[in-house]
């Protein structure tokens, strides 16, 4: 030491450089490698599964309705009042299970149903009346529902309902207005899918068994207890396929999906429909997305084989009560990456969302506002939508 | 700012790349060899 400090050498000040540049170049590695493609290659690999679920020549789906309920404020304040989005949904006092008089949060299926089990599924009105005078704001009850008429490659068609709504009486109203009473009856519809067990999905059960209490139908696992109840209570004595999670095709060109997972109200399970449309591509349908519509693409180009993207419809749940976050703005944003060429949303996608995929310049297919639908900037009821190969 | 000073943060650099990329890259493969090495034995 006392000889290199001789030759005028510091070993000292060595050693600092040395800390100074090991730390920076440990950190600048770091950050470098963070924004490089190479990172990538310590991800777990997910191979595609490529099922193939066959093709279909085009679907057009109506829309019986989409106005679940008229008046957000109503439903969150009887949220709010039952205890918040993760109390039992049976038990708010809404249609159809009030009990007399019913009291906001203070109810069960079992005091609910037994006051209209005689009513059903031939006398709707007269369980509707009940309703009328003892629910908790019935006037707040629609529904969503949509009828998917697929044509195959041999030219046959099938139709599907994808679910059954909300009201007795509003669904009713809509089922005969769309002419889905007597397509029922005359046994034209062949599957009868539900896409999970929220009250606006599931509750209008009776009205589709009043008009074929043998249709074929599909519910996804994850059914509670009242849920299981209230189809044998219905007076359905069909097929119930339960559907366990994962992709179940139904014939081709056609297959649903089931993402267990648990939404609010205490309901668990959500079944999607994914189409395959021979030279356009995957249409995706869904009654109210709840795990979401990066994860509802996603699935498809995980699980099954197909070509592109072409259209997706239903509730897209971003914003449904008409609040804005945004993080939503990174969801409208993200959505590009699918290149949808057709999408027809409504219900729990939000007016205010709709609006900001026009903005944005994705394909969105208008609508004409008639039946208390509130806007034309997405598909309200009586509105259809086709997806087909062009030419 | 000496010359020691230079010459330690250069090499510093040079060895805190290095000692990055053996643990990005090195341990990684270094415990599939260990994997691979049970699996025979």
């Amino acid at each position: 030491m006392a000889e290199d400090e001789k030759k005028g050498l510091s070993r000292r000040d060595f050693v600092k450089g040395l800390i100074v540049g090991g730390a920076a170049g440990t950190l600048g590695s770091m950050g470098l490698y963070s924004y490089s493609p190479w990172r990538k290659s310590h991800f777990a690999k997910l191979a595609a599964k490529n099922i193939d679920i066959g093709e279909c020549k085009s679907l057009k789906i109506t829309n019986v309705s989409e106005t679940s309920w008229f008046e957000n404020k109503k439903l969150m304040g009887d949220i709010k009042g039952s205890g918040g989005l993760l109390v039992n949904q049976y038990t708010y006092n809404w249609p159809p299970f009030a009990e007399k008089k019913g009291e906001l949060g203070k109810g069960s299926y079992e005091k609910g149903i037994k006051e209209i089990k005689q009513w059903l599924p031939n006398h709707l009105d007269k369980a509707w009346q009940f309703q009328v005078e003892n629910a908790v704001h019935p006037e707040n009850a629609g529904g969503f529902a949509c009828l998917i008429d697929v044509e195959l490659l041999d030219g046959s068609r099938k139709k599907i309902l994808l679910d059954s709504g909300w009201s007795f009486d509003w669904m009713d109203k809509c089922f005969q207005r769309e002419g889905i009473d007597k397509m029922l009856a005359r046994r034209e519809i062949d599957y009868f899918v539900v896409s999970h067990e929220h009250f606006d999905h599931f509750w209008g059960l009776p009205v589709t068994v009043k008009y074929n209490p043998e249709i074929p139908m599909l519910i996804p696992e994850g059914f509670y207890t009242e849920g299981m109840q209230y189809i044998r209570d219905c007076g359905y004595r069909g097929k119930l396929t339960v559907v366990k999670p994962g992709l179940n095709p139904v014939f081709p060109g056609f297959a649903t999906y089931v993402f267990a997972i648990p939404i609010i109200c205490r309901v668990y399970g959500e079944q999607s429909l994914y189409f395959n449309v021979k030279d356009a591509g995957m249409v995706s349908v869904t009654g109210c997305c709840h795990q979401s519509i990066i994860q509802f693409a996603e699935t498809a180009q995980k699980t099954i084989k197909y070509k592109k993207n072409f259209g997706v419809y239903g509730g897209l749940h971003i914003s449904p009560f008409e609040d804005w976050d945004p993080k939503y703005d990174d969801l409208v944003f993200s959505l590009k990456k699918y290149q949808f060429e057709k999408i027809g949303c409504n219900h729990c996608t939000g007016i205010t969302c709709a609006k900001k995929f026009i903005e944005a310049g994705y394909p969105v297919v208008r609508g004409t506002a008639r039946f208390r639908s509130k806007d034309t900037a997405y598909l309200g009821n009586g509105d259809t939508i086709e997806f087909k190969a062009a030419g | 700012m000496s010359n020691e000073y230079k010459i330690g943060i250069f090499v510093g650099i040079i060895a805190g790349i290095l000692l990055y990329f053996v643990v990005v890259w090195a341990l990684p493969i270094m415990s599939k060899w260990n994997w691979m090495l049970s699996k025979i034995a």
